[in-house]
């Protein structure tokens, strides 16, 4: 996620900054009475353009994301998140963090593109472990949860006992560049909640008592 | 004083880059010329052209912070700026402690950019100035003759007019018409100017070796 981060942030950056020197350069023209209604249309159709290369190139990263024909097959949840845990190792020992795995016997199973779905998971689990790290051990605990809800959906939740939400709003985490973090750029969560809703299914966060976030996804069932 | 030939000389592989910042520059009324990259700045560019630098990091074949170390090693002090669309902050270290007057991230502050610009074409025309007066004097120094560096070396001494023509036998009228000839190739007013400006310039010790 980190260098696709970085290299968006170079594709959007190249026309956004020349977008910006068109129209302050424009401005300044205006300002000093030096510019013609033509030299002026000229400028803005300029801008214009990168503003379209721009949004063209948040189209595309979105259709990356969303991929129009993702490849559903039948998969066990359980089975993802066991996978995820056990491919995190490392890091969860180097946070020193335990996890809790509350799996529910003989799950349905879901249909899902498998890659994006261990995605989200992978960005779940990293969240909560940064949650935790350098907190006293009885809070480095994660929990995960999975379990059916109602007729024809799958549940599956992470919760950690860390810093928590942000107390004006706990779904601002989802806001496109919403970070606490000194490195990224805040795409991770509103790219899970993407990923999730292509599915056909809801991402949310909400506050766990006494510390930490819970975060909550829904599959549909088959 | 900014000379009115001062360029605003843009290297950037990217021709959006390269024509909106034209675009921009132009909107203050400086003169800018663009290049598609360093090579092709090198082959223009001269050293007597004044002006400043505007170059992006990251470029094929040759990088801004290449063609910055290749300038320094010719004697090129033009002043430059960094654009990079990369947050990279061991580049942007290596370029402020080359000399680079700033390393800007795009997508960067307009009004920003063109402060570093001024700021940059100022230091351009104060350095200009400062080697354009240090070589004419270096000029009148070489054209002095070995009896006026004499006294030239005797006066810096703290030698009086009289002293210095009872040490050289010769009649301090006369030395008073070599002091009128030396301020005159050296296009000073004062003896005391001469002797300031050569010890600011570091040139008294050129007086010193065999001429």
């Amino acid at each position: 996620m980190g260098e696709m981060a970085s290299a968006l942030a170079h594709e959007l950056g190249q026309p956004l900054s020349s977008c910006v020197s068109y129209l302050d350069g424009a401005i300044l023209r205006l300002r000093s009475g030096s510019m013609a209604p033509a030299e002026l249309a000229e400028a803005l159709g300029l801008a214009k353009r990168q503003a379209d290369q721009a949004g063209a190139i948040v189209k595309r990263v979105k259709n990356y994301v969303r991929r129009h024909r993702p490849e559903r097959r039948a998969a066990d949840l359980n089975e993802i998140f066991r996978d995820v845990v056990s491919f995190l190792g490392f890091e969860i020992r180097f946070h020193s963090a335990f996890v809790r795995l509350n799996l529910m016997p003989d799950i349905p199973t879901v249909l899902v593109d498998r890659i994006e779905i261990e995605q989200v998971v992978l960005n779940l689990l990293r969240n909560a472990l940064e949650a935790v790290s350098g907190l006293p051990g009885k809070r480095r605990l994660l929990e995960i949860t999975t379990r059916s809800r109602g007729k024809r959906s799958i549940e599956g939740i992470v919760t950690d006992r860390g810093c928590g939400l942000p107390k004006d709003g706990p779904n601002k985490v989802f806001d496109p560049y919403f970070t606490t973090k000194s490195e990224g750029l805040g795409l991770g969560l509103s790219i899970c909640r993407t990923i999730i809703e292509s599915h056909g299914g809801k991402l949310n966060a909400l506050p766990n008592s006494p510390w930490g976030a819970s975060f909550s996804f829904t599959l549909p069932g088959r | 004083m900014i000379d009115s030939s001062a360029t605003v000389f843009v290297v950037d592989d990217e021709e959006r880059m390269r024509h909106s910042l034209h675009w921009l520059i132009n909107s203050v009324n400086l003169r800018v010329t663009t290049f598609p990259s360093a090579r092709a700045f090198l082959t223009t560019y001269r050293p007597s052209m004044p002006g400043c630098l505007v170059l992006d990091v990251r470029m094929p074949e040759m990088s801004g912070l290449e063609l910055m170390e290749q300038l320094r090693e010719r004697g090129v002090a033009l002043p430059i700026i960094f654009l990079s669309a990369h947050g990279d902050v061991p580049m942007a270290v290596r370029a402020i402690k080359s000399g680079a007057i700033d390393f800007l991230q795009k997508p960067f502050n307009s009004q920003e950019f063109l402060d570093c610009i001024n700021l940059a074409l100022k230091l351009d025309a104060t350095s200009r100035a400062k080697r354009a007066s240090s070589d004419r004097l270096r000029q009148g120094v070489a054209m002095l003759s070995a009896r006026e560096l004499e006294i030239l070396e005797l006066a810096f001494s703290g030698d009086s007019s009289k002293s210095i023509g009872k040490k050289l036998g010769i009649s301090h009228k006369t030395v008073e018409v070599h002091r009128a000839h030396i301020m005159k190739k050296l296009d000073v007013r004062s003896f005391n100017e001469a002797i300031g400006k050569l010890v600011g310039d570091k040139l008294l010790k050129a007086l010193h070796s065999p001429h």
